[in-house]
């Protein structure tokens, strides 16, 4: 409403506005017409003399460029000269329309009288007729004056300012109603501060009215925490057995549940709720058989129900379908007053970790006994045969060394791993300098490529800036990505590492043209003990910790690494770390 | 807002992407106590995507780590940032968290 009566005011305004425009306009066109014709009369009257005169001697040359000059010195629209019948004997504007000879006699039969913007004055000239000087010192231009445009400026503005004051008016009216709703909201029971808040307008009633929601919800939010802290110390304050108990009970993120003989739940604690799906009440007097869906289960709880042992049972079941089932490790315990007393851990995490585990060992025990066969077959034959021959002899020495350098590598992976899950690696950062460590980098596989007939290609910048950060670690990072591309390229391939860096952040591409990888693989690639489920992969020996140590090290610089690949084509993984961020402790 | 969530290993990763404030809130609250039961209490709440959280969305995860409370546990949170932090700290809210630095971290406290 405050809007549109702000609207109607800007309107009437606005026709006030126009109206008085009008008026002026107007009396200003009135006012220019009657100074043209004026004017007008004036020219006429002060050319009658002469024009007579020049006349009279047959002069009408003379008329004729008197007429031009008028004309165009005093911006006439019409100067001219007509005799009695109206033809034209000198026009100041067209001089083209005038009669060339002039007659000895015309008659009288023209217009003579001056109407609007035309002034006539005539004129006499004896024995021949009269003459009509006409003259039109001009229409008014209908330009706007200052007045004119004073008045409709002035009549905008107010309008604009109307309207712009409704604007805020209106804003600020709806704010309030719409803290009015509220507050009438409010009234009618509705405690949800987040339907109580009204929209943010800019305006200052409904930002304030926001602002002290929000102070209540802090403030009750603030009272939860207190009661809770009141609860706790009152209940700390009056330990009755009977009351703590279940409060123990509730403490603790292992399941526990009372049965009665009949193997019907007398109790359980919160764990044993979420465990078994449901609520304390809905469980109370549940048979524990129908908690359970697997059948091992139920007849290991059985045993316990007739009685049979009071021995501590313990089994494991899975509860739920598919990647997402749980694994329950239950203790049951028969109790001396009849009924038992079962405890359920939640153990899924530690079963998933134990796989992981179980595959390592079985990943690191293969990849240990290739390198230590070759070692001790090498050893064997040069023990055996003390006279072997020297190139023989130094050939076995130098895989005895490769292979040795090859168990270092595996364990130093091993360890590094194992330090980053402990959380005990430390980094040891320093002042890296860029370009001497790609060179070294450069050197220590250029051989390795050229003994796979790879073409392995390094781009790198004339200049590589100092970077913080520790040096053994980003090599070992480096090098396990870069080893893998020459790993899984096949010979004759290409593999090209391009390093640049700009002011933040050091970026090193490492490409290949080797097997690449499904989409898949590629997701998982960076996982721990991950290998490829190609055939070619398994071929190829690895631990599956190379890419993953990769990762870390990388993270631990507060950099990030990626790949992109095709298979059958290619890969390409990016690492990027920044030349100066604070170093990250190992999680 | 959107809610991303993460398996890692038998633990679920529950990611919201932006500030968890008014409207959001009920649907964050919703969505974390539906995982919480289907994963049986294996969630961590990931907030390193999250600026910036609200009193009601403060709410939301009190009633949430008090619901966990009953059976023994309270919500763990990670990846906070310092806004969410400072915000947890003046409301005296940080200690009815489970606070860890990273994802990894907290899965790795299930085992």
């Amino acid at each position: 409403m405050v809007g549109l009566a702000y609207v109607g005011v800007a309107a009437l305004v606005a026709g006030a506005t126009v109206g008085a425009w009008w008026s002026v306009h107007a009396h200003e066109t009135h006012v220019q017409r009657q100074a043209s014709a004026q004017r007008g009369d004036a020219i006429a009257a002060a050319l009658r003399d002469h024009v007579a005169a020049k006349a009279k001697a047959d002069d009408f040359g003379a008329v004729r460029a008197l007429l031009a000059d008028l004309a165009a010195s005093q911006s006439l629209s019409a100067a001219r000269v007509t005799l009695g019948d109206g033809t034209v004997v000198a026009d100041g504007r067209e001089a083209a329309s005038i009669i060339s000879k002039i007659p000895e006699r015309w008659p009288s039969t023209a217009n003579t009288i001056s109407d609007g913007p035309t002034r006539r004055a005539v004129l006499d000239v004896p024995g021949r007729g009269p003459l009509v000087i006409e003259i039109n010192a001009g229409e008014p231009t209908g330009a706007m004056t200052d007045l004119e445009f004073f008045i409709l400026a002035g009549g905008a503005a107010v309008v604009v300012a109307t309207l712009a004051i409704g604007l805020a008016a209106r804003r600020r009216t709806r704010s309030l109603a719409e803290v009015g709703d509220a507050l009438a909201a409010f009234a009618s029971g509705e405690t949800d501060l987040g339907a109580l808040h009204v929209r943010e307008t800019g305006a200052g009633s409904g930002d304030a009215w926001n602002r002290l929601l929000n102070e209540l919800a802090t403030l009750r939010i603030r009272r939860r925490v207190e009661d809770a802290s009141e609860r706790r110390t009152v209940a700390n304050a009056a330990p009755a057995t009977d009351d703590i108990v279940p409060r123990v009970a509730d403490a603790l993120w292992i399941g526990l549940i009372g049965l009665e003989s009949d193997l019907r739940i007398r109790y359980c604690n919160g764990a044993a709720g979420i465990f078994l799906g449901s609520t304390r009440d809905k469980l109370i007097g549940k048979a524990i058989s129908d908690c359970f869906s697997d059948p091992a289960a139920a007849a290991e709880l059985a045993k316990v129900g007739d009685g049979r042992t009071r021995a501590r049972q313990v089994f494991e079941t899975r509860v739920g379908e598919g990647d997402g089932a749980t694994v329950l490790r239950v203790s049951v315990r028969g109790l001396t007053t009849g009924g038992a007393m079962l405890a359920l851990e939640d153990v899924t995490q530690q079963r998933i970790a134990d796989r992981s585990r179980n595959a390592f060992v079985e990943q690191a025990t293969h990849e240990l006994r290739t390198p230590l066969t070759n070692i001790r077959l090498c050893m064997e034959e040069l023990l055996d045969a003390p006279d072997l021959e020297p190139a023989k002899r130094a050939q076995h020495l130098n895989v005895v060394n490769q292979e040795v350098r090859r168990l270092e590598r595996i364990v130093g992976d091993m360890l590094s791993i194992s330090e980053i899950e402990a959380g005990t690696l430390q980094l040891a950062p320093d002042d890296v300098r860029l370009a001497p460590m790609f060179e070294e980098i450069q050197t220590d596989f250029t051989t390795q490529a050229k003994t796979k007939n790879l073409r392995l290609t390094f781009a790198m910048p004339p200049k590589l800036p100092t970077m913080v950060g520790d040096r053994d670690k980003l090599t070992l990072a480096i090098t396990n990505v870069l080893g893998n591309a020459i790993k899984y390229t096949p010979e004759g391939g290409d593999v090209t590492v391009s390093v640049r860096a700009d002011d933040k952040e050091l970026i090193v591409q490492i490409a290949d043209t080797g097997i690449g990888m499904s989409p898949e693989d590629a997701a998982k690639v960076f996982e721990r003990f991950y290998r490829a489920k190609d055939p070619r992969v398994s071929k190829i020996t690895g631990t599956g910790l190379g890419l993953a140590l990769a990762r870390d090290v990388v993270k631990l610089h507060g950099g990030d690494i990626g790949v992109e690949s095709v298979k059958d084509k290619g890969s390409t993984f990016t690492i990027r770390v920044p030349l100066g961020a604070p170093l990250r402790h190992a999680a | 807002m959107e809610i991303r969530t993460q398996q890692h290993g038998a633990v679920k990763a529950i990611v919201p992407q932006g500030a968890i404030c008014q409207g959001d809130a009920a649907a964050f609250e919703n969505e974390v106590a539906r995982e919480l039961q289907s994963n049986m209490g294996r969630c961590v709440v990931d907030l390193s995507a999250t600026p910036f959280v609200d009193s009601q969305g403060l709410e939301a995860m009190l009633n949430l780590t008090e619901r966990l409370g009953d059976a023994g546990r309270l919500l763990k949170l990670c990846g906070v940032g310092d806004t969410v932090r400072e915000i947890l700290n003046v409301t005296d809210l940080a200690d009815q968290f489970e606070l860890y630095e990273d994802v990894g971290a907290a899965v790795r406290s299930f085992l």
